[in-house]
């Protein structure tokens, strides 16, 4: 009995090292992919990007902000972080990726409105995360996934149900294939017109307004200004942008809309590095022809809004100066 | 049920042992053909009604993708590494097939290809553990 239990331990042990072999293995092959997933995760952790204006956020971030407009207008080194289906408590990760490894910026714009206040209990396309897993990210990581500490703990599981990675890793040590990434310095636009979801959506609500009941407003709101707090004590230059949205969005988010502007507005006030430039009442708002949808410019919107803040940051920072 | 009645159904019963390492073509497509008929029967067994097990086999057989599995209640799954692992068990189970278990004597007699063996069972497990973030998760934002 005595000689199989150390056997079993032994064996255990064995499998246990090897499975972190291979785990390490695994994710350094995805670490030199240029994979549309890792390319901007990979120049964020090799420190590839060093902007000197950079733009966080959700999904408004991605398709909003192109960085060779602003580069054109401010003669600055831009680069858009913006990611899908991330909230402020999602940001979070990026943001700390990012300036750990990258030279901190000159300006950092992070785009605010309703949905990048919304809480989330799951990591959104988790498998972008999973080679850069580490002890510091841990803590975020762990808060947005329970599952996260079973991953640390149990070298592979992280690539569970993930056999797709496995390959694409294989791939990026052949230089095989990789899907080709459709942003250009993290900015995707779009050239999409109208797309009618937004009728849709009106039709189902059936003349009521969002619901926003689910939201613990007040938390999101501590939430925000603890990330706001911790980029303000690293010394850096915060522009807080609420992003042009459809008019007729605006009045279905209700209540929520103006609070949570003039929340943004307060917060901002609190800071001297803080500043909060609004967009909803701006012309682009009131004609479909520069969204796709209701929360989202095309790429002609895009262009336009980008030309305009960056006029405004012109302008501010000239002030300043 | 005809073979059965007339006492044939257990005529073509073989010894394991006495197939060749590697099948002949007509040992393969016999032993294909038993497994494909034997499926396919099980779908008739498995379904509530004719209708709907005809709909299965008519899913199996016209297909626009074979390497995903989709229905209109459940999200498209990519299922290309089953063939994989399908091939691998196939040639596994065809190794051992004169062995009560999987540890042949082929690798009973070979430590390292047998924890190599034990290693490689093991990630196949942990990877296809089922993985609930893969889901699809729909933003708003």
């Amino acid at each position: 009995m005595k000689s199989f239990l150390i056997k079993i331990v032994k064996l255990s042990v064995a499998f246990y090292a090897l499975l972190w072999l291979l785990q390490f293995v695994i994710d350094n092959g995805l670490k030199s992919s240029k994979d549309e997933m890792y390319y901007d995760w990979n120049k964020i952790y090799n420190g590839e990007i060093n902007a000197e204006i950079i733009f966080l956020g959700s999904s408004r971030t991605l398709k909003h902000y192109d960085p060779d407009i602003f580069e054109d207008k401010l003669n600055m080194i831009s680069y858009n972080l913006g990611a899908n289906g991330a909230p402020f408590d999602i940001q979070v990760i990026k943001r700390k990726a990012y300036l750990k490894n990258n030279k901190k910026p000159n300006l950092m714009v992070l785009n605010v409105d309703i949905g990048s206040l919304l809480s989330t209990n799951e990591l959104y396309k988790k498998e972008q995360y999973l080679p850069y897993y580490s002890f510091d990210n841990f803590k975020d990581l762990k808060s947005l996934d329970e599952n996260v500490i079973f991953e640390y703990v149990f070298p592979m599981l992280k690539y569970r149900d993930n056999f797709d990675l496995i390959v694409l890793s294989a791939n990026a040590y052949f230089n095989t294939y990789h899907s080709k990434v459709k942003t250009n310095k993290g900015y995707h636009g779009s050239h999409q017109s109208w797309n009618g979801e937004f009728e849709k959506q009106k039709k189902e609500l059936n003349g009521n307004k969002f619901d926003y009941s689910h939201v613990d407003y007040k938390d999101r709101v501590t939430f925000f200004k603890k990330t706001i707090k911790e980029i303000d004590d690293a010394n850096t230059e915060v522009l807080l942008v609420w992003a042009p949205e459809y008019f007729e969005r605006q009045y279905l988010e209700g209540d929520m809309f103006i609070k949570s502007k003039k929340m943004f507005k307060t917060v901002s006030n609190e800071y001297d590095r803080v500043r909060f430039i609004d967009f909803t009442n701006d012309n682009i708002c009131n004609s479909k022809t520069y969204f796709y949808d209701s929360y989202h410019l095309n790429k002609k919107g895009a262009s336009i809004f980008s030309s305009q803040l960056s006029d405004s940051i012109t302008k501010y920072y000239r002030n300043q100066k | 049920m005809p073979l059965l009645l007339l006492g044939k159904n257990r005529k073509h019963i073989v010894s394991l042992k006495d197939l060749k390492h590697v099948p002949d073509l007509k040992t393969l497509i016999n032993v294909f053909a038993t497994f494909t008929l034997t499926t396919f029967a099980w779908v008739f067994f498995r379904s509530n009604t004719i209708a709907d097990a005809i709909n299965y086999l008519k899913r199996i057989i016209v297909n626009s993708d074979y390497t995903s599995l989709s229905s209109n209640s459940t999200m498209n799954n990519t299922i290309w590494p089953l063939f994989i692992f399908i091939g691998f068990f196939i040639i596994v189970e065809w190794l051992n097939r004169d062995s009560e278990t999987v540890i042949s004597r082929f690798l009973l007699e070979r430590k390292f290809m047998r924890y190599s063996f034990y290693f490689l069972i093991l990630i196949l497990i942990i990877i296809n553990i089922n993985n609930e973030a893969s889901g699809f998760i729909y933003f708003q934002f």
